[in-house]
């Protein structure tokens, strides 16, 4: 049994050590990544001249789905809010 | 870098082959900061990075069809961006626009341990910090002053975690190569942050 460190297991620690320095040190900037998304899009749409990503849906960040189910909602507000307020609601002529 | 699952990303390459748009955000969204930050730090420069990063997309996306699938997904993606920064380096090498100045006003001897400050407990005093931030410059500038080829592999082995057969998918070497770059980029980092700092690293 000896106390003297194996030169493998040296320049593992070594290398470790490295690796802990190099990661720390460039953390950091890799952390505060700009969003791309739209850049991304914008330069697929020019060069596709508006093949691709030319309309408001297929850019925007929320489902569609969030749009339908907003606008059946408003409208099933309206529906309520007319048939409360005009004389005979919805089945007035 | 295993962002999707094999049948996950089986399906989103299918979309993105018939073009879908949702399916390009997603993996836009996937891989965005793992892609602009090996960009950063292949070019060590934030203003040429987000431009290079976003080609990378359009990139993908314009060769979506020529992805065969013998590689991951993933690989295919860092092979993208590891060729248009060499691209870049080139044409920015024939410009003589290697610009470092934010790298440069940080350089200063500053002791070595307070780099690895990567505890959660540890909270650093402003001087402690003010300290890292130089050995992050300093290590930066290292990183930089690396030939491309060694910077290359050296990020995608310790920085990104990568296999050496996924860094020999990506660069084309082989792997014997592959290992012998990162053993002698190793060294030349050692050598010039030790020489920066006054200190070895250990």
């Amino acid at each position: 049994m000896t106390d003297t460190p194996d030169p493998s297991d040296r320049a593992a620690d070594d290398d470790r050590s490295l690796r802990d320095l190099l990661r720390t040190a460039t953390r950091q900037d890799a952390e505060r990544a700009p969003e791309l998304l739209a850049g991304v899009q914008a330069r697929i749409r020019k060069r596709s001249r508006g093949r691709f990503y030319a309309d408001g849906w297929s850019r925007a960040a929320t489902s569609p789905a969030t749009y339908v189910i907003t606008t059946v909602l408003v409208l099933a507000l309206l529906a309520v809010v007319y048939a409360m307020t005009v004389p005979g609601g919805l089945r007035a002529p | 870098m295993t962002l999707f699952d094999d049948a996950n990303e089986q399906r989103l390459v299918e979309r993105l082959r018939q073009r879908d748009e949702r399916a390009f955000n997603e993996l836009v969204r996937a891989y965005e900061a793992r892609v602009f930050g090996l960009v950063l730090r292949m070019l060590g420069r934030r203003d040429e990075a987000e431009d290079v990063a976003q080609e990378v997309f359009v990139q993908v996306f314009k060769a979506i069809d020529q992805f065969r699938g013998d590689s991951k997904l993933s690989t295919w993606v860092f092979r993208i961006t590891v060729n248009l920064c060499k691209n870049r380096t080139k044409y920015l090498s024939r410009r003589h626009d290697g610009a470092h100045g934010e790298l440069d006003a940080m350089e200063a001897h500053a002791p070595l341990d307070l780099a690895k400050g990567s505890s959660v407990a540890h909270v650093a005093r402003p001087d402690e910090e003010l300290s890292g931030r130089q050995i992050e410059a300093i290590v930066q500038r290292a990183i930089a002053g690396l030939e491309p080829d060694f910077r290359e592999v050296l990020l995608l082995r310790d920085v990104e975690d990568l296999s050496y057969e996924q860094i020999a998918e990506i660069t084309g070497l082989p792997d014997g190569t592959v290992k012998s770059r990162i053993h002698r980029a190793r060294a030349q980092l050692r050598d010039a942050v030790e020489r920066a700092t006054g200190e070895k690293i250990a």
